[in-house]
């Protein structure tokens, strides 16, 4: 029927045009930058009111945040997963948790970074600092470690936790050498997408731990430190234009680094289901 | 054996504080922005607070009125629904009954287009199309407006609404599907009449946590809505939303000032609004089910 090729037809370039939009964008942004990546870039300090040298303070920074937040929402992430998906009856105190769950997932990033700034740098007295920022990020994507485990731990067949019982095992044992396991690439997946999904994230460390402009890296987690999407900031609204080429050249980092994630995700997910189909 | 009882007992008590750890820092989030925010009731009238329009918060006869930062977040949040909603929605359609081959291949750019980071979209907007608005639109006197905020955070929330609309039209039977079609009636009837009708509460939950995303949005109107705490009288004018404020001005406030009790109070607007949107959607989905990310 015409009425239905017009409409498909529709449809499929409004989507089509989105995606393009999308790749436009992403591509005249990584290539405008990439003249202004070399190696010095990568490994210098920015010099001259940040119109020379290079980035690799907020690299080094950005490290230390997500490391900081993975060393929390992993673990926490997993067990918390492990409760939901293994423990948990249909109660109220289960629903309690999705709820609380579902609402820390919603909260916005910059009531993270006030939540962040009044516990972690005024109440344990940290200060603008590596752990603060890192924390505040950590606790943001709890809730992405959290629904992603549950999602992988839910999908491993019954049959495993049974045979593994049959054969003695108690609960914590087939839990965290069966279930987990065989969840396991699942799990990484599920990971990588909350690391991608915070490694953009600015508002949570821009005063828990984010520092403007820095001389040497920190040496501890309880200084301040730079990161990359801080240092967009930075350098696209508190600078003169004439730090146009580090602006696109950190935008252009940042990019390849969120691209190459969704890539590994993408190889991730292709192998599992390979595997499955074996 | 005893031995490894006991390890059990140990493991499973890391669990149970695992699970009620996210309950406790929802709790916690509540209690320390409400304490924070609630003090500045005592220098500012609750009245002033949500009806007065002017924010001056650095002058000398400070005010704290949010008025004018809640019509901005109103009017980002409305344009870039209007901008984004019926997109989402088209290509969502698409996605779902429409596209088989390339579907995987859409589905992947579309979760890319989730990680992009919202400051790199503030930074283009900023350099790029702020200059184009001044350029082409004569009546607009600064590139940094409404809708410039709007059309940067339709791109940003496009992949929410799209991968939850489809779901949830996805999640329609197909049985219901081809018995329609095989009375003869047309897809778009089948699209409009049947699918649409029975994932409507799916769609309307898409739509509530896209637009608690949207509101809850921060680098983008911080860098591209301009800044300035007004009243707007239409889509080119600047405006200072809720979350602009806090992330703009948190830097340069001293600790326990008015200044910093008014912007965790803003907080704790933000907070309660964003709670009410889960808690809206999870009623829609049903309870007891985790919001897919």
């Amino acid at each position: 029927m015409i009425k239905d090729k017009i409409l498909k037809i529709t449809f499929g370039i409004i989507t089509f045009a989105i995606i393009a939009v999308v790749i436009g964008l992403l591509g005249f942004l990584i290539i405008t930058g990439l003249d202004d990546i070399n190696w010095e870039f990568l490994t210098t300090f920015p010099k001259n009111s940040m119109v020379d040298g290079g980035i690799f303070p907020a690299i080094v920074g950005s490290i230390y945040f997500l490391s900081v937040a993975m060393a929390f929402a992993i673990p926490v992430g997993i067990l918390g997963a492990v409760y939901l998906s293994e423990y948990s009856k249909d109660n109220f105190f289960k629903r309690t948790l999705v709820i609380a769950n579902n609402i820390l997932s919603g909260i916005p990033s910059v009531v993270f970074g006030l939540f962040g700034l009044t516990l972690f740098c005024v109440t344990f007295g940290f200060g603008t600092s590596v752990i603060a920022g890192g924390l505040t990020l950590g606790l943001m994507s709890l809730p992405y470690v959290i629904s992603n485990t549950y999602e992988s731990l839910i999908a491993v067949p019954d049959t495993y936790r049974e045979a593994s019982y049959a054969l003695g095992a108690s609960k914590v044992s087939t839990t965290f050498k069966v279930v987990i396991p065989s969840a396991g690439s699942r799990i990484l997946t599920g990971v990588v997408i909350a690391i991608g999904r915070i490694i953009g994230e600015t508002a949570p460390i821009l005063f828990t731990g984010a520092a403007f402009y820095i001389t040497r890296n920190p040496t501890s987690i309880f200084e301040p430190a730079m990161s990359l999407p801080t240092h967009i900031y930075v350098l696209a609204t508190i600078y003169p234009s004439n730090v146009q080429p580090k602006l696109e050249g950190t935008i252009s980092v940042l990019l390849l680094i969120v691209i190459i994630l969704f890539g590994f995700i993408g190889f991730l997910r292709a192998r599992d289901i390979r595997k499955r189909e074996r | 054996m005893i031995g490894r009882k006991k390890r059990d007992l140990v493991v499973e008590g890391f669990i149970y504080l695992a699970a009620i750890l996210t309950t406790v820092i929802v709790a916690g989030i509540f209690f320390f922005l409400f304490k924070d925010g609630l003090p500045l009731f005592g220098e500012v009238s609750f009245k002033e607070f949500f009806t007065s329009p002017y924010w001056y918060p650095t002058y000398e006869d400070a005010e704290y009125g949010i008025f004018a930062l809640l019509i901005g977040t109103l009017s980002v949040t409305g344009l870039t629904i209007l901008f984004s909603i019926p997109l989402a929605f088209a290509s969502s359609i698409f996605l779902a009954i429409f596209s088989d081959k390339s579907r995987n291949f859409i589905k992947s750019i579309v979760e890319l287009m989730a990680g992009l980071p919202s400051v790199v979209l503030g930074a283009f907007a900023l350099k790029y199309i702020s200059k184009w608005i001044i350029e082409n639109i004569p009546s607009a006197w600064t590139g940094l407006n409404i809708f410039n905020a709007s059309l940067v955070l339709s791109l940003l929330s496009l992949p929410y609404f799209i991968t939850l609309m489809e779901d949830a039209i996805r999640a329609v039977p197909k049985t219901q599907i081809e018995g329609s079609l095989s009375l003869g009636v047309s897809w778009t009837s089948t699209i409009f009449r049947v699918v649409i009708p029975q994932a409507k509460s799916g769609i309307f939950n898409a739509m509530i946590l896209g637009i608690n995303r949207i509101i809850g949005e921060t680098m983008i109107v911080l860098m591209v809505a301009g800044g300035a705490a007004m009243v707007p009288s239409g889509i080119f004018d600047p405006v200072r939303p809720l979350t602009a404020t806090i992330a703009g001005e948190m830097g340069e406030t001293e600790l326990g000032s008015t200044h910093y009790f008014a912007l965790f109070m803003i907080g704790v607007i933000l907070l309660l609004f964003s709670t009410c949107f889960t808690l809206i959607a999870s009623k829609l989905k049903g309870s007891g089910k985790i919001d897919k990310r």
